[in-house]
């Protein structure tokens, strides 16, 4: 199901007029359609780049 | 005299002095700068103090090392203490730092002469520099097309020898773009190598800070001076600082070098694919062992680094975004897609970068570097929103980055250095992609490639 970029705009109350908004749409959903497939193929072992890691001694 | 070798050897026989290179750069600029436009400030009189220092330190035996009294430009996303700092943005536009940069102190401890801040594209989040508030930068060898970006100012710069070497930024190919179009010598070193610490920041993920050079030899001095350990850069690697300078008289022998059998290969200009093709053949003459490789699914690797750059540049650049009149039209553009991404989709590009990172790291168990074209075409016209590659139409800025932004998802260091020129006579990039810390190697290959051919040493029809 293709994502509702105007809803979104509105639901969080982003301030992106309508005409700037219709520009960028087609790219949303490029990124979108190429993303979506990948994202539903990670596996759960599959840990983030961005670990956050504790650093220095330890009290 | 363009290089740092040569200008290094000559201060020191004192065929030269740091004050004479300096007003040689700042002839060229003041000269070139009209038709350019590569800098956003130029720091004269400092620089002229930094050189009288220099040479009176040399003078009394004192050697910095190689960038000692050599004058260089600093991409205006570097803090520099005292002079402003503008990223090309109306956000910063009178910002003058109370500090250096990471970058800025080494280079002055390193003895360098500040020659000024190079102009980009705003915030660095483009690949034109074609800048709405600071004008368009212009490339040495055409002045009609784009010189890349975001680092543009410093790829011309140092193309047409008014600084013999400039800092740029590369978040998703903005150092390597830039050094291919404009015939120069660009690094993008290992995430966590370069400190990052005082840059403004796009990407921070994906920000990597690099030089722009006018020989591989140059690059390899510079990220000497500039690579180590900074604990005020939370990604910065505990990792001591080699001599990376390439041997003379390099041979290749036992060199595994891979060749993409995709990707890199499809929707590029058969001119450049044909120069790319002879680099690899010179490589094997100089006994490299050329295998073609299957590489991970590079598209998807973008499609990951574009949905990470957008997230963290719009988390980044919040608090100024609802002032849209701060911002050209294509950065509000990418700020506002970014806004709309939700937070799960960042961290899934986080947890898919991981696992392409280590597609790649299992590449390289049976190679040690991997020969690609860094752009697919030569260099657009200023303005050109569209490119046509081998009768296939492609947005700029995504024809642009394909060969260079998945290098920055995987944080892997990639060198792009002159590799000839299209049929228009504008240069085209080879980009050299190695294993993780291992910059000695690319630039060993580079150096080795450089030295058997003379593309370098071609001068842009500007001067």
């Amino acid at each position: 199901m293709k994502k509702d970029w105007k809803q979104t705009a509105a639901a969080w109350n982003l301030p992106i007029p309508a005409e700037d908004l219709e520009k960028i749409i087609p790219s949303l959903d490029g990124l979108e359609a190429g993303f979506r497939p990948l994202a539903n193929s990670l596996d759960a072992n599959t840990e983030s780049a961005m670990i956050y890691k504790l650093l220095g001694p330890v009290e | 005299m363009r290089t740092i070798v040569e200008a290094s050897a000559a201060l020191r026989s004192k065929k030269v002095s740091s004050v004479e290179l300096t007003r040689q750069c700042l002839a060229n600029i003041e000269r070139l700068e009209p038709k350019l436009n590569a800098f956003i400030t130029v720091t004269a009189e400092h620089a002229l103090n930094q050189a009288r220092i220099a040479d009176e330190a040399l003078a009394k035996g004192v050697d910095r090392g190689p960038l000692h009294g050599i004058p260089i430009s600093l991409k205006d996303l570097y803090r520099t203490k005292g002079i402003r700092t503008t990223g090309g943005s109306l956000l910063y536009r009178d910002m003058v730092p109370d500090y250096d940069c990471t970058v800025a102190e080494k280079l002055n401890a390193a003895g360098a002469v500040m020659l000024g801040k190079t102009g980009l594209h705003e915030l660095a989040y483009g690949v034109t520099s074609n800048n709405p508030h600071f004008g368009a930068v212009k490339n040495p060898w055409n002045l009609d097309c784009i010189p890349g970006g975001s680092s543009g100012g410093s790829g011309a710069a140092v193309s047409a020898e008014m600084s013999f070497m400039s800092m740029g930024s590369d978040t998703g190919g903005s150092i390597r773009i830039p050094a291919a179009f404009c015939g120069v010598v660009g690094l993008k070193p290992t995430y966590g190598l370069v400190s990052r610490y005082g840059v403004l920041p796009l990407g921070s993920s994906l920000d990597h800070m690099g030089p722009l050079n006018s020989c591989v030899r140059d690059a390899a001095m510079t990220l000497a001076a500039i690579a180590g350990p900074d604990a005020r850069d939370e990604s910065s690697v505990a990792r001591p600082v080699e001599s990376y300078l390439p041997p003379l008289n390099i041979s290749l022998k036992g060199l595994r070098i891979g060749v993409p059998d995709s990707f890199f290969t499809e929707r590029v200009d058969p001119t450049v694919m044909g120069r790319v093709r002879a680099m690899v053949q010179l490589a094997a003459a100089l006994g490299g062992q050329a295998e073609v490789v299957r590489v991970p699914d590079m598209a998807a690797i973008n499609l990951t680094g574009r949905m990470i750059l957008l997230a963290e540049a719009s988390a980044l650049l919040e608090q100024h975004s609802r002032n849209r009149t701060n911002f050209g039209a294509d950065v509000l553009a990418l700020l506002d897609q970014g806004k709309l991404l939700a937070a799960t989709d960042y961290v899934n590009a986080q947890r898919l970068r991981s696992s392409y990172r280590r597609q790649f790291l299992d590449l390289f168990q049976s190679i040690d570097v991997l020969l690609t074209p860094s752009i697919p075409m030569g260099a657009p016209r200023i303005g050109q929103t569209k490119v046509s590659i081998d009768g296939q139409e492609e947005d700029t800025r995504l024809a642009t980055t394909r060969f260079v932004r998945g290098i920055n998802v995987i944080g892997f260091p990639a060198l792009s250095m002159p590799c000839g020129f299209d049929t228009g006579g504008l240069p085209i990039g080879l980009q050299i992609i190695g294993r993780p810390f291992e910059e000695a190697t690319i630039l060993r290959v580079g150096a080795a490639l450089e030295d058997a051919t003379d593309f370098h040493l071609k001068r842009p029809p500007v001067l």
